[in-house]
């Protein structure tokens, strides 16, 4: 599922890696979601958007 | 983020599937899938041997049954484990996350440090086992004592753990990615 | 929303862990889970099980009484697998089929009429041939083929036994029917 995670976290100059250690999952997984290759679970996309100061809509509803 | 102490059902989970690093939610559902597969498979295969023995012993000599299922057993228990680490090293699962030069470095010195602790169980387990088979072999006249010091035995098997530990770091280094 | 065909895969998961209805994301999930731990219990039992016979092979244990151990413990293994599965399932209710009106719900009870008679005689062909096998070994009457195949005892008592499973499938799951 498309989603615009890469996008707002590029904007806010931030790295995967750094994206991925405040969340608490790995590069791989983070690399994963913003492919659209992975559906992370709602806890997941929730923490991802606390992370980058978002909302679920603007990162992941209808992209 | 604070890094929650794992229970041990993780830890046993990331050791018989070769995961390093973080357990995060999409490791947790590829092991659990792969897992589930690898379950159906021995499963189906379990159900299999259970009536194929059951019935083949009423007709055929139990040494040969005996010898067919050891023989079974055995590669069935390969190509499960060569199932799970081809699934893994697939999804790469098992690699490590190094985030900077100094992580890079810690995440080394852990690799040397497991790889230490594969060659003392590649020796002791070994040497636990053919020690237990040599006392019931009934050809074996050595005594317990010398069976326990014996040169050949334990540079055979040294060498072998070596080898094995060597490897051992060799395969964690090259999943460190920077 | 249209149902699309089952893969032999989904349709084996099913059959293995007893689920009824729709295989969505969650029971998917789930499964998976159970799965896995069923799995490593069984593959630490199989590893030890396989290093015991290497051991044993070469000791002065009986083989016919080694066989008959082998045996009854995978047997067991087996049983306790199959009850975590069964209890795993009945706790998190992924056996339970959702009717959405009454003629959905009819519906439903037809397919599961069909399935259970269909089960009854896969019963009763899977028992018969295992007896006639197990009969044909141990023949001490010298019966004929024939007579082992069209022995009115053993056909009648597995064709009770197999109408009693069919009956017993039927209302199990009947009552797993949700309204």
């Amino acid at each position: 599922m498309n989603n615009k995670v890469k996008i707002i976290r590029v904007s806010k100059d931030m790295q995967q890696k750094d994206l991925a250690l405040k969340v608490g999952i790995s590069r791989q997984t983070l690399s994963l979601i913003e492919k659209g290759q992975y559906n992370p679970s709602l806890k997941l996309c929730v923490n991802i958007a606390e992370a980058l100061d978002s909302d679920l809509n603007t990162l992941f509803w209808k992209v | 983020m604070n890094k929650q102490k794992e229970s041990l059902y993780i830890k046993i989970i990331k050791h018989v599937y070769g995961i390093q690093g973080y357990f995060d939610e999409y490791k947790k559902q590829e092991v659990n899938r792969i897992g589930n597969n690898a379950f159906l498979i021995l499963f189906s295969l379990f159900w299999i041997e259970l009536l194929a023995t059951s019935f083949a012993s009423l007709r055929v000599d139990s040494d040969l049954i005996l010898e067919i299922l050891i023989c079974s057993n055995l590669l069935i228990f390969f190509v499960i484990l060569w199932y799970l680490a081809i699934a893994v090293s697939r999804l790469n699962l098992d690699q490590v996350e190094a985030y900077d030069d100094n992580d890079f470095h810690l995440k080394l010195k852990i690799a040397k440090k497991k790889a230490i602790f594969t060659f003392f169980l590649d020796f002791i387990i070994p040497r636990i086992f053919f020690f237990i088979f040599d006392l019931l072999d009934k050809d074996n006249e050595l005594s317990i004592w010398q069976n326990i010091i014996s040169p050949k035995e334990n540079i055979v098997w040294g060498i072998g753990a070596i080898f094995m530990g060597f490897t051992t770091y060799l395969i964690l280094k090259s999943r460190i990615k920077k | 929303m249209k149902k699309q065909k089952e893969s032999f895969y989904v349709k084996f998961i099913k059959y293995l862990y007893n689920i009824n209805d729709n295989f969505d994301e969650y029971k998917r999930s789930e499964v998976n889970r159970i799965g896995n731990n069923a799995f490593m219990f069984l593959i630490v039992y199989f590893w030890l099980e396989t290093m015991s016979f290497v051991v044993l092979v070469f000791s002065s244990f009986d083989l016919t009484d080694m066989l008959s151990i082998i045996f009854f413990s995978n047997a067991l293994i087996l049983f306790i697998i199959m009850s975590y599965i069964s209890f795993s399932i009945y706790k998190l209710k992924l056996d339970h089929i959702d009717a959405y009106d009454d003629m959905d719900y009819h519906l439903k009870l037809k397919k599961l009429k069909r399935k259970s008679i269909f089960m009854s005689l896969i019963f009763f062909i899977i028992e018969r041939l295992s007896t006639f096998y197990l009969d044909y070994s141990y023949n001490t009457d010298n019966l004929s083929l024939i007579q082992l195949i069209f022995s009115p005892r053993a056909n009648i008592n597995w064709f009770i036994g197999a109408v009693s499973v069919g009956f017993i499938y039927y209302f199990r799951t009947k009552s797993k029917i949700n309204k």
